[in-house]
């Protein structure tokens, strides 16, 4: 699957931080997008593509509603993996960050290679969530396409039911249970029965 | 049980003399019927032996003088004419019985009373011995209470300068790590640019200019540091350095008595007046005063002596010289001393003499360190007030 190109965050008050991190990530062909605060963030319209968050923590308006963000970003279903960076590091604050989500907590002065590996890892993360994601979606667009009586068997055969007894719980023939269940193979796209069971898993497991 | 028998014996025994007594007294003057010696018998017997043996001497004295004194002896008949006559003695009998017993059960209640009388006194004395106790127990109590309370008013002063002290750190460190940030990832970036193939020399060159502001912002802080540390214009005045010595050492004596320092003045009577800030140079004295001591907190076995002295050094300078009979230096330390966050004490904050330096020097005047065999000398050399 393809996807476009990624893109980092960055959020932090001090211009000429924020300007100093924005030209570190370029110079090693990152593509970026500066903020001056995280309400600037919440408000620009994001590209649909592999990112992560570069946050100061210490900056005012982050600081007393760094859950609040964490929160809208969260009902928003915005799962952007954040690095957080702030200037004096102590562990309560790094222990709440990470409960907030945070990927990972640096300090400043931030070593170049520390805050590129990490923006790093957070974009793969972000990537593997996407094609995840879209393969749900793909699998959940697949199932829609399915009548009740299809899916009906289709939870029963990956229930381990053999046809004949599949037949008799709904009062069919066992003729009809075998179309139904062709059709639910060719709908689904699903190669043998271990792939359909694997495909119903998915489907009802709440991600 | 052996004590009643001996007391009823002794009844016994006591009439038996009795009537030996009167026997005897009959041969020297027959006439006389000498029933006397009975009486005291029973008085005797009724005091030292108690109740029962007093009755038991009252029947066999009653029987014996009737049976072997009054006549006709030998028989229990009685001739009509002795009747009153033995009647009266049954009386007396009775009454010296009675007279004795209750003289003597006074006479125990008295002895009783007395040794409980004692006895309270006695208790009363110990009660107030513990009492007299618990005070002196509560009395040092509250001396020592007392103390802890000077040492934790005194400990609270410090913690509240440490955490202002802190607090004013942490925002400086904030203030400067901000444009030591920025510099830092522009420098990377820099680097990053150049490495390029080919090298990106535009954007190279506008990181190094943004390392460049940023430097020049972290400078810019430590200079408003600076400034705010030492006020560029003191406000001078002709002061007289023994007065200020002697006002301060009015107002610390007092933490001293405990610490069990000596304070030693030696001022130069015809010192010269200077020019100065007087907060700031009672703030220099108070910082070296408090090192001395401090450096003297765990001195033990020799004299705590704080010595401070002022002289006329070269001409047109003052000298104030303050000795301690603590620690000592390190000669290693003693170069290093006044620079700043530079501390000997394990909780110190290396600002007292640094700080101690910067007003010295805005004074115009020097101060040095010179370690002794015991303890240490902080010399300040000030111009006298008449130059400028």
């Amino acid at each position: 699957m393809n996807l476009p190109e990624p893109i980092v965050f960055i959020v932090d008050d001090d211009s000429e931080v924020r300007a100093s991190l924005a030209n570190l990530c370029r110079s090693v062909g990152l593509k970026v997008e500066a903020f001056a605060s995280t309400e600037e963030f919440i408000a620009s319209d994001r590209p649909d593509a592999p990112s992560c968050l570069v946050l100061d923590v210490r900056f005012p308006a982050a600081e007393p509603s760094g859950l609040e963000f964490q929160r809208r970003l969260s009902d928003r279903n915005d799962r952007v993996p954040i690095i957080f960076i702030t200037g004096h590091g102590d562990v309560p604050m790094s222990v709440q960050a990470m409960k907030y989500g945070a990927l990972e907590f640096l300090t400043k002065p931030v070593r170049e290679q520390e805050l590129l590996d990490a923006i790093k890892q957070a974009i793969e993360r972000d990537r593997e969530r996407r094609v995840q994601d879209a393969d749900l979606s793909s699998l959940q667009g697949r199932y829609k396409r399915l009548t009740g009586r299809e899916r009906q068997i289709m939870r029963l055969v990956s229930g381990g039911l053999p046809n004949k007894q599949i037949a008799a719980q709904l009062g069919l023939s066992e003729v009809t249970v075998k179309v139904h269940r062709g059709h639910v193979m060719q709908k689904m796209e699903a190669k043998s029965l271990a792939d359909l069971v694997r495909m119903n898993g998915q489907l009802s497991s709440p991600t | 049980m052996t004590g009643t028998v001996i007391r009823y014996g002794a009844s016994v025994m006591a009439i038996g003399a009795a009537y030996l007594t009167s026997h005897i007294l009959s041969f020297f003057s027959p006439d006389q019927v000498y029933l006397f010696p009975f009486i005291v018998a029973i008085v005797g017997v009724a005091w030292y032996c108690g109740t029962g043996p007093g009755w038991l001497a009252v029947a066999i004295a009653i029987f014996v003088a009737n049976y072997l004194v009054i006549p006709p002896l030998y028989e229990l008949d009685i001739r009509t004419k002795d009747i009153p006559w033995l009647l009266a003695f049954v009386g007396a009998t009775v009454v010296a019985n009675t007279v004795s017993l209750k003289r003597r059960q006074l006479e125990t209640m008295l002895v009783e009373a007395r040794d409980r009388l004692e006895e309270r006194v006695w208790e009363r004395t110990i009660e107030l011995q513990a009492a007299n106790e618990r005070l002196r127990v509560e009395m040092s109590e509250r001396a020592r209470a007392e103390a802890a309370l000077r040492d934790a008013q005194s400990e609270l002063a410090r913690a509240a300068r440490v955490a202002t002290v802190a607090e004013f750190t942490a925002s400086i460190a904030h203030e400067v790590n901000q444009p030591l940030t920025a510099a830092v990832a522009n420098a990377q970036a820099a680097l990053n640019w150049l490495n390029h193939k080919p090298a990106n020399v535009g954007e190279a060159n506008q990181s190094l200019v943004a390392v460049v502001a940023a430097a020049e912002r972290a400078a810019s802080v430590i200079a408003r540091v600076r400034s705010l540390m030492v006020r560029s214009t003191p406000g001078f005045e002709i002061l007289d350095v023994n007065g200020l010595i002697r006002g301060l050492v009015e107002l610390i004596r007092r933490n001293f008595a405990d610490k069990e320092i000596e304070i030693e003045c030696a001022l130069e009577p015809t010192l010269p007046l200077i020019r100065g800030d007087r907060v700031q140079l009672q703030q220099l004295l108070l910082n070296l005063i408090n090192n001395a001591v401090e450096a003297m907190s765990d001195v033990v076995g020799r004299a705590r002596l704080l010595r401070i002295q002022t002289r006329r050094g070269d001409p047109d300078r003052i000298t104030i010289a303050i000795e301690d009979s603590g620690r000592g230096l390190d000669s290693q330390d003693a170069g290093r001393l006044f620079e700043p966050f530079f501390s000997t004490k394990s909780e110190g904050m290396g600002m007292g003499l640094s700080l101690s330096r910067t007003i010295v020097e805005a004074h115009g005047g020097k101060i040095r360190a010179i370690p002794r065999s015991q303890g240490a000398v902080f010399e300040v050399e000030l111009p006298a007030g008449t130059v400028e």
